[in-house]
């Protein structure tokens, strides 16, 4: 019952949003938002899944690299841990101009926890000799620094003019 | 070969380096294109943002290559980067980002010292052609980012572009550029009738949303009045103000990937730079020539 009346709740939501926006703007942007969440929205149709994770933990993956490549595991799992220290890119945001920088087309989630599960995913999948430029830039990334640098900047400007 | 896109408007504080920044990063994550945005702009909002402005500092700290040594490379003397030298055009590159499929978004940044070349301009209107001849099969979109003035920077971007984007807000004065641009256009397609350059569109930009003042009204209608007159295209989706842009562009970010960007505010810019690549990618399309 639960399960229907929040189906034709959510019918009713779409077809106002595309009464609204358009039925072209509806799909691209329900589109990106499951590109973005990789495909988190269940499919009503779809078989139903068990409570088992999809996708195995950072920490496991982590584990699974130590034997293939104990370097890129001692990189990765080193940078893991700062992360998760909160030593390096504290806020959301820092993981966010980080992810940007280092190639990462789109991050998702709300959560420092989600998005540092995000990063790393996408950190174990790049090449080793890419790993070390990129991890030094993360130190970079914070709100101080950001502010540090308008101040350098201005500073610059000044003393040219 | 890529498509070179300058976003000009003789009027300043109208979103030039906004949208042309805002474009480029939609280009390279969202179509997957390979982007270079070419800073034309002496105060170098552009490389600032994009950059951040201690990487803007650092870079110029350590003798970073800018669009200033294009122009001055074959100056005696008072280059940007000192004595004249040959300059090898991907030093003047930087990588902003280089995604996994290909697609990057890079830059070449400016300086203040762009400047000099305006007061000494003879014969460098060709160099930034020159350089972009040599570049562009390394790109699928190149936009230039160009000062509020016209001058040989502004014929240098016209000899690289095809196409000429014009941010406009609507307020007072917001057409009071057109007359400039259709005549420095045409005095350029008449000394280069060779060169194929066409006003690809007008878009408003920063405005507010609802409740619109009468002199925005008046102003909207006087544009579109000008834009029929020489047969420039109003784009239909139009670039409300946001907040997010201003923390967009402090940050080097792209929209929406800026934290607190409403969806709507994302959506607005999705369908408006879904009606720029229309316009910019179909070549049969007509796209009216300045009458």
């Amino acid at each position: 019952m639960k399960r229907k009346l929040s189906q034709s709740l959510l019918e009713e939501t779409v077809e106002l949003l595309v009464r609204h926006f358009g039925r072209e703007a509806v799909e691209s942007a329900i589109k990106k938002e499951r590109a973005e969440n990789n495909d988190k929205c269940e499919d009503p149709q779809a078989p139903k899944r068990t409570s088992q994770k999809p996708n195995p933990s950072v920490g496991s993956m982590l584990d699974d690299l130590a034997s293939r490549d104990f370097e890129k595991h001692r990189l990765l799992a080193a940078f893991y841990a700062q992360l998760k220290e909160r030593k390096v890119l504290v806020d959301s945001q820092d993981i966010r101009f980080f992810a940007q920088t280092i190639g990462m087309k789109r991050i998702s989630g709300k959560s420092r926890e989600d998005l540092v599960g995000h990063l790393m995913r996408f950190l174990l999948h790049q090449p080793a000799d890419r790993l070390p430029a990129d991890l030094k830039k993360a130190v970079d990334f914070s709100e101080a620094q950001r502010q540090q640098g308008f101040s350098i900047l201005t500073d610059k400007l000044l003393k040219n003019s | 070969m890529a498509v070179c896109v300058s976003l000009i408007n003789m009027k300043g504080g109208v979103g030039k380096t906004t949208l042309a920044t805002q474009i480029a990063w939609f280009a390279a994550r969202d179509r997957d294109k390979k982007v270079l945005l070419i800073d034309l702009d002496p105060q170098a909002n552009a490389s600032q943002s994009v950059l951040s402005p201690q990487g803007y500092v650092d870079y110029l700290d350590k003798g970073g290559l800018t669009v200033a040594d294009i122009f001055e490379q074959f100056t005696p003397t008072g280059t940007a980067a000192g004595s004249p030298k040959k300059l090898d055009p991907l030093n003047t590159i930087v990588h902003r980002v280089d995604y996994d499929d290909g697609s990057c978004f890079h830059i070449v940044p400016s300086r203040l010292e762009l400047s000099w070349t305006l007061r000494n301009p003879t014969g460098k209107e060709t160099l930034l052609p020159r350089f972009v001849a040599k570049i562009e099969q390394e790109y699928d979109l190149i936009i230039i980012d160009c000062s509020p003035t016209d001058s040989i920077l502004t014929d240098a971007a016209y000899h690289c572009s095809r196409y000429i984007l014009v941010p406009i807000r609507a307020e007072f004065l917001a057409s009071i550029g057109f007359p400039l641009l259709n005549r420095s256009l045409k005095a350029f397609q008449m000394r280069h009738e060779d060169k194929t350059i066409e006003v690809c569109g007008l878009v408003f930009n920063d405005f507010t949303r609802g409740n619109v003042k009468r002199e925005h009204k008046i102003a909207r209608s006087d544009v579109r009045a000008k834009a029929a007159q020489y047969g420039w295209y109003v784009f239909k989706n139009d670039i409300p103000h946001s907040d997010s842009y201003f923390r967009a562009a402090r940050d080097g970010m792209p929209i929406d990937g800026t934290k607190g960007t409403q969806w709507k505010v994302k959506s607005e810019f999705e369908a408006f730079a879904k009606e720029f690549f229309d316009r910019i990618s179909d070549e049969t399309k007509t796209v009216t020539k300045p009458s």
